[in-house]
C-alpha cells in the first residue's frame, strides 16, 4: 500500500541520468564485530561486578579486579564500547543509504574505527590500573579525553562530509538525531573534561564541589540522553520502518518530539542531585524539566510503535522486530520512570538505592542492548547477501534476554525499595531501627537473583554470536554494495514549502540550531552557579586538605570508593541521625573532583572523620568483616603493603594552587615535610593500638583522608590548617 | 491513566507545607500513592478482563442454549459474573492511622494495601485461567462462533484504541503519504495523538506550577525546611510516646541496673555493637580496655552513659541506635566487667579510676546532635 505515492516531490525523479556508486560495508562490519566483542566483555565485567556485591572474595583479592575498578570498566565498556560501536555501525550503515552516497572518506572511517578501539583498549587498561578522574562515566584520564575529542571530530567530519555530498535533497529524521548527537556529545565531553594535568595519567577536575557536581551530572545525565538515546532513536527511525516495511507513522510527531527532546533533556541533569547541597533553584529546574520530558520521550516511542500498525503479524515472525518492540517498550517505561524518580518525594526513597540501578538497566539491557541486537540481526544477513541462520535461535535469544531483564530488574526494584525503607525506619523511641549492615544483609538474596538475570541475558548474547557466525559462514561478504541514484541538481524550490522541509535541506543550519537549542539549558543552569556567590555560601572553618590527606584522597579515587560510598548527607531525619549533620555547599570548595557518589552500597562517608579510631580503619581495610561482621566490602590488603608515592606531592599541590586552592606560596616544596610529620603521628597512633606499620604506606594516607572527611564543620574550633597538620589525629 | 498517575505523583511532591501536623497524612506518602496506583491499575486490568470474560461467556451461553447442553454452563456463567462483581467491588484501602510505621505508612495500612493488591492479582489470574478454559472448550466445540465473539470484542477495543489515538484506517495511508522517500522509507502525515499532546501541555503546566510554588509563592517547603518540619514533628511524637510509656532515663537520672534480665540485655547489645572494638571480654583492642582501673572519660555510671550515648572522639555515638533504657543496660553490663582481668588485655589508657570522677572537658565534644 505504500508503493503508489500520490504526490512526489521533485528533485531526483525528474532527472534521468543516474550515477553508480558503492556503499562501504567493510567499515560497518568492523564496527559490528567490535560491538559484539565489547558487548560480551562489558556484560562479563558487569556480571563479575554483580557477583562481587554478594561474594566479595570473587574479586580474587587483586586490586584491578575489585568492584571499585570493575564497575567503571563495566559502565565504560557498555556505554562507549558496546553502545558506541553499535551506534557507529548503525549510523554508517544507514547514513550512506539515507544520503545515497558512500561515506565521505574511507581513510577517515578507518581512523575513526581504529582510534575508537584504541581509546577503548586504553580505557580498559587505565581503569583497571586505577587511573581515573573519579567522575562517573567520565573516568578516563586527560590524554584519553583528548583522543576522544580528536576521534569525535574525525567522526563529525566524516559524517558531515557524507551529508554534504548526498544525493538526497532532504535529511531524514534519523540524520537529525545523528547531528544532534554529534554536536551535543562534543559540547558535553569538552566542558566536563576540563581538568588540570598533574602527570601523564593524573589530573584534577577544573571545577570543585557543588559546581563540579552540577557539571558532572549535566554531563552524566546527557550522556544518557545523547549517547544512549538520540543516536539509538536515529537508528530506530531507520531500521524499524525498513524491517517492518511500513511508512513512519507521523512526520509531525518526528519534528515536535525531536526538537522538544533535545531542548528539554539538557535541563534535567540536576535531578541527580535532589536534596543535595546544590542550590534549590537548580534542583527545581531539574525536576520541572524532567516532568516535561515525558511527552517528548514518549513521542519517539509512539512514532516507533505506531509505525508497526498493520505490521504486527510480522512481529510474530521476525526476531528483528521482536527485539525492537521490547526495546521501544523498555524505552517508554524507562522514560516514564525517570521523571517519576525526579519527583522529590520519590527520589527521597529511590536515590542512592538499587532502584536507580534497576531503572538504568531497563534502559541499558532493554532499550540499548535489544536495539543493538536488532540492528545486528538486520544488517549482518543483508551485508553477507544471505538470510539469518536460525530464526528459532534468535527467538530463543529474545526470550532469554527478555526474561533475563525481568529477573534482573524486579529483584533490584524490590531491594532498593526495601533497603530504602529500612534506612528510614525509626523506633517509636526515636532510634534508627536498623544498623546499616542489617539493611545490606536483608537484600543480599536480591543481589544473587539479579546476577542470575544478568547471566541469562549474557547467555542469550552468546546465542546471537553463534547464530551470526553461522549466518556469516553461509553467505559471501559484500564489501562494496552497488547502488545508483541521480545526482542532486539545483532546482527552484517549491513554493509554500513547509518550514521544516527547508531546514532539512540545510545541514549546517541544522547543526547550529541544534547547538543553540542544547546549549541554552546548560548555560542557564551553569553560569549562575559559577558566578553568583550566594549559591555556595563559604564556611570559614573549611580548609584545604593537608598533603597527606590529598594523597589519601587520590587513593580513595583510585580504588573507586565512590562507586559504593556517597559523601552527601541529605537533610533527612534518618540521614542526620545515621551519619551526622547534613552536608553544606561550602564544605566542598576544595574538592577537585567532588565525591558525592550516586549509590550507597556501603554507608555514607561525609562525616566519617573521627567516627572510628585509626586502628579501626587499619583493620577494616585489611579485612572489613573483622570490624563489620557480614560486610560485603572487599579487602584492600595491598594498601598495607604499597609505599605511598611522595614524589608526586609537590606537583599535586602546585596543580591545586593553579585551581585556586589557597596553599601558601612555595608550599609545594615543603609539603612532603608536613606529609611525613602527619604520617608519623598516625603511625604512632596505630602503634598505641598494637599495630606496627611504616608511616610511608598508602594505608596511612588513606586513614588521614578518611579521618578528615566532614570534620571541618563538625568540630569548628579545631584547626586543621596546612602547617599544623599533625594536630589532626589525637 | 498515565496522565492521572503523573498528576497524583506530582501532587505528592508537594508535601503539605508548614506548621500543621498534616505532613504524615498517608495520602501524601509516596509509598501509599504508588501502592494505590498499582491497585488502580490492577483494577482496570480486572475490569477489562471481566468485560472480555462476560462477552465470551455470553456468547458461549447463547450457543449452548441453541445446543441445549444443560445447566453446567449456566453455573459457569454465574460464576463468571460473580468474579466480575468481586472485581468491581474492591475495598478501598483505609487511610490514616499511625503508631507502627512502614516507610512512614502504618503497618495496617501497608499490609491491607498489599493484600488488596495480592487479591487483585489472584482474581486477575483466576479470570485469565477461566477465559483460557472457555476459549479452549470453545475451540473444541465450534471455533467459528468463538472467533466471531472475540472479533466483536476486539473490534470495540480496537475502535476505542483508534479513537484515543485518532488513528486513521490503515487502508487510507496513501491519502496522508507525504511523498517523502528515503531509501524506501516513506513518511505519513498522521496527527499527533491527542492524549499525548494534551499530556505534554499538562506537564508544562505542572512544571510552571511546581516552580511557582517553590520559588515564587514559597508555599512548598525547600529541602532544609522540609527537614526541620520532619524533625520537629518526630520530636513531638517521641515526646508523646515516651510520656505515655513513662520512661525518663537520661544521663542525669540513670542508675546502675543489676537485675539479670537487664544485664543479659546489656550483654546482647555489647556483643552486637561493642565487642568488635573492645573485644568480647572487654580486654580492648581498637577501643580501650574496659576491665582495668583506667578510664579516659570517667567511670561513673552517668559519665559512661553519656560517653556511650553521645560518643567521644573515636567512640561512636549510640543515641540513634539504642534507646536510653538500652544504653543504661549496656552501661551496667560494662561496669560488671570491671576487674575480670582477661588475658591479653590492652595496656591502660586514661586516668586511674576515682570515685565519681567529674566529666572531663573532652567528653563534651559532640554538639551538633539534635537531642530529642
Amino acid at each position: 500500500m505504500t508503493k503508489q505515492p500520490p504526490k512526489t516531490e521533485s528533485g531526483n525523479l525528474s532527472v534521468a541520468q543516474t550515477e553508480k556508486f558503492y556503499y562501504d560495508n567493510a567499515i560497518v562490519r568492523a564496527f559490528g564485530f567490535a560491538t559484539i566483542a565489547f558487548g560480551i566483555v562489558g556484560m562479563l565485567a558487569g556480571l563479575w561486578a554483580a557477583i562481587q556485591i554478594y561474594y566479595p572474595q570473587s574479586s580474587l583479592g587483586l586490586a584491578p579486579t575489585t568492584f571499585g575498578r570493575m564497575r567503571p570498566l563495566h559502565t565504560n565498556a557498555i556505554i562507549f564500547a558496546f553502545v558506541g560501536n553499535a551506534s557507529f555501525a548503525g549510523i554508517y550503515y544507514s547514513l550512506q543509504r539515507l544520503c545515497k552516497s558512500r561515506l565521505f572518506s574511507d581513510r577517515l572511517s578507518w581512523i575513526h574505527f581504529w582510534g575508537w578501539q584504541l581509546i577503548i583498549a586504553a580505557a580498559a587498561i587505565t581503569l583497571l590500573m586505577g587511573k581515573t578522574t573519579g567522575k562517573e562515566y567520565a573516568e578516563l584520564e586527560w590524554p584519553i579525553d583528548i583522543a576522544i575529542t580528536v576521534v569525535w571530530v574525525i567522526f563529525g567530519i566524516n559524517m558531515f562530509g557524507t551529508i554534504f555530498k548526498r544525493r538526497e535533497k532532504h535529511l531524514y529524521v534519523a540524520i537529525w538525531f545523528y547531528i544532534a548527537t554529534w554536536v551535543t556529545v562534543a559540547m558535553l565531553h569538552i566542558v566536563n573534561s576540563f581538568e588540570i594535568p598533574v602527570s601523564f595519567l593524573k589530573s584534577y577536575s577544573w571545577y570543585a564541589g557543588v559546581q563540579d557536581a552540577l557539571v558532572q551530572w549535566w554531563y552524566g545525565h546527557n550522556a544518557v540522553a545523547f549517547f544512549l538515546t538520540t543516536p539509538v532513536l536515529g537508528l530506530m527511525y531507520y531500521f524499524l520502518p525498513k524491517a517492518a516495511n511500513r511508512p513512519v507513522y507521523s512526520y509531525r510527531l518526528s519534528i515536535i518530539h525531536f526538537w522538544a527532546l533535545i531542548f528539554i533533556y539538557i535541563w534535567a541533569g540536576p535531578h541527580h542531585l535532589l536534596y543535595t547541597a546544590l542550590p534549590d533553584w537548580a534542583q527545581s529546574l531539574g525536576v520541572v524539566f524532567s516532568i516535561m520530558l515525558i511527552a517528548p520521550s514518549w513521542g519517539g516511542m509512539l512514532n516507533g510503535l505506531f509505525t508497526l500498525r498493520g505490521a504486527w503479524d510480522k512481529v510474530r515472525e521476525d526476531p528483528v522486530l521482536k527485539f525492537m518492540v521490547v526495546a521501544i517498550t523498555c524505552y517508554g517505561m524507562a522514560t516514564f520512570e525517570g521523571p517519576m524518580l525526579s519527583l522529590k518525594s520519590v527520589n527521597a526513597i529511590s536515590h542512592f538505592s538499587d532502584w536507580t540501578i534497576a531503572h538504568v538497566h531497563i534502559g541499558g539491557l532493554g532499550w540499548n542492548g535489544f536495539m543493538a541486537f536488532a540492528i545486528l540481526y538486520y544488517m549482518i544477513p543483508k551485508m553477507w547477501g544471505t538470510s539469518l541462520y536460525s530464526k528459532k535461535l534468535a527467538t530463543n535469544h529474545f526470550w532469554l534476554g527478555t526474561i533475563g531483564i525481568v529477573i534482573y530488574a524486579v529483584p533490584l526494584y524490590w531491594a532498593g525499595f526495601e533497603q530504602s525503607l529500612m534506612w528510614k525506619a525509626f523506633t517509636p523511641e526515636g532510634q534508627l531501627k536498623y544498623q546499616f549492615l542489617e539493611t545490606v544483609n536483608s537484600i543480599r538474596p536480591f543481589y544473587i537473583l539479579r546476577s542470575v538475570g544478568g547471566a541469562m541475558y549474557l547467555i542469550g548474547a552468546f546465542f546471537m554470536v553463534y547464530n551470526l557466525y553461522k549466518t556469516i559462514r553461509s553467505g559471501v561478504f559484500i564489501a562494496n554494495e552497488a547502488a545508483e541514484a541521480a545526482p542532486l541538481i539545483k532546482l527552484p524550490n517549491t513554493k509554500n514549502e513547509y518550514w521544516h522541509r527547508i531546514l532539512e535541506r540545510k545541514p549546517a543550519t541544522m547543526l547550529v540550531l541544534s547547538l543553540i537549542v542544547v546549549a541554552l539549558g546548560g548555560l542557564i543552569e551553569l553560569i549562575p552557579t559559577f558566578l553568583i556567590k550566594s549559591n555556595i555560601p563559604t564556611i570559614a572553618s573549611v580548609k584545604p586538605y593537608t598533603p597527606l590527606e590529598l594523597q589519601g584522597r587520590d587513593i580513595y579515587l583510585r580504588e573507586g570508593c565512590y562507586t559504593c560510598h556517597s559523601q552527601m548527607i541529605r537533610p533527612f531525619r534518618d540521614e542526620v541521625a545515621r551519619y551526622g549533620e547534613y552536608s553544606k555547599a561550602g564544605e566542598f570548595v576544595y574538592d577537585h573532583p567532588f565525591q558525592w557518589g550516586s549509590k550507597r552500597t556501603g554507608p555514607d562517608l561525609a562525616r566519617e572523620g573521627g567516627k572510628y579510631p585509626d586502628s579501626w580503619h587499619y583493620n577494616h581495610m585489611y579485612d572489613p568483616s573483622s570490624m563489620s561482621p557480614g560486610s560485603i566490602m572487599p579487602a584492600y590488603s595491598w594498601l598495607l603493603e604499597n609505599n605511598l608515592d611522595t614524589g608526586s606531592t609537590a606537583a599535586k599541590i602546585r596543580a591545586m594552587q593553579k585551581l585556586g586552592v589557597p596553599y601558601p606560596e612555595g608550599y609545594a616544596n615543603i609539603s612532603n615535610k608536613d606529609l611525613m610529620r602527619q604520617a608519623d603521628s598516625i603511625a604512632a597512633n596505630l602503634k598505641k593500638d598494637k599495630i606496627n606499620t611504616a608511616s610511608g604506606k598508602e594505608i596511612v594516607a588513606l586513614i588521614a583522608y578518611l579521618q578528615r572527611i566532614g570534620r571541618d564543620i563538625k568540630s569548628a574550633p579545631e584547626q586543621v590548617a596546612v602547617s599544623q597538620s599533625n594536630e589532626n589525629n589525637k | 491513566m498515565v496522565c492521572l498517575l503523573t498528576l497524583t505523583l506530582t501532587a505528592s511532591s508537594f508535601p503539605a507545607f508548614a506548621q500543621d501536623k498534616k505532613v504524615d497524612d498517608a495520602l501524601e506518602n509516596p509509598v501509599a500513592i504508588s501502592l494505590v496506583g498499582i491497585m488502580i491499575f490492577l483494577l482496570l486490568v480486572i475490569i477489562q478482563l471481566a468485560n472480555i470474560l462476560l462477552t465470551v461467556a455470553k456468547n458461549k451461553l447463547e450457543k449452548e442454549k441453541q445446543n441445549r447442553r444443560g445447566p453446567a454452563t449456566i453455573v459457569t456463567f454465574i460464576l463468571m459474573i460473580l468474579y466480575s462483581v468481586t472485581a468491581n467491588a474492591q475495598p478501598e484501602p483505609p487511610v490514616g492511622d499511625t503508631e507502627f510505621s512502614f516507610g512512614n505508612l502504618s503497618a495496617t495500612a501497608f499490609y491491607l494495601m498489599i493484600s488488596v493488591i495480592l487479591i487483585e492479582i489472584v482474581i486477575a489470574i483466576a479470570m485469565l485461567l477461566n477465559i483460557r478454559k472457555m476459549v479452549d472448550t470453545e475451540k473444541q466445540a465450534k471455533p467459528a462462533l468463538l472467533k466471531e465473539a472475540i472479533a466483536t470484542k476486539k473490534k470495540s477495543l480496537v475502535s476505542w484504541w483508534d479513537r484515543i489515538n485518532r488513528f486513521r484506517p490503515i487502508d487510507q495511508d496513501t491519502n496522508i503519504d507525504l511523498g517523502h522517500e528515503y531509501d524506501g522509507i516513506r513518511e505519513l502525515d498522521n496527527r499527533l495523538p491527542p492524549w499525548w499532546l494534551y499530556g505534554f501541555y499538562l506537564t508544562i503546566f505542572i512544571g510552571v506550577i511546581y516552580f511557582w510554588r517553590f520559588h515564587v509563592s514559597h508555599s512548598a517547603p525547600l529541602s532544609v525546611e522540609e527537614y526541620e518540619i520532619s524533625v520537629s514533628h518526630a520530636n513531638e511524637e517521641i515526646k508523646l510516646y515516651l510520656s505515655k510509656k513513662g520512661e525518663d532515663i537520661n544521663e542525669n537520672t540513670v542508675v546502675l541496673l543489676s537485675s539479670s534480665e537487664d544485664l543479659a540485655a546489656g550483654k546482647a547489645i555489647y556483643l552486637k555493637s561493642c565487642a568488635i572494638c573492645h573485644k568480647e571480654n572487654g580486654a580492648g583492642e581498637v577501643g580501650p580496655n574496659l576491665t582495668d582501673d583506667y578510664w579516659l572519660h570517667g567511670n561513673d555510671i552517668k559519665d559512661m552513659f553519656r560517653t556511650i550515648r553521645y560518643g567521644v572522639n573515636a567512640m561512636p555515638q549510640w543515641q540513634n541506635s539504642y534507646s536510653n533504657k538500652q544504653i543504661a543496660q549496656v552501661t551496667s553490663f560494662v561496669k560488671s566487667l570491671h576487674g575480670t582481668n582477661p588475658p591479653n588485655a590492652k595496656s591502660p589508657q586514661g586516668k586511674p579510676e576515682a570515685e565519681a570522677m567529674p566529666a572531663t572537658a573532652d567528653s563534651a565534644v559532640v554538639q551538633n546532635i539534635p537531642t530529642p
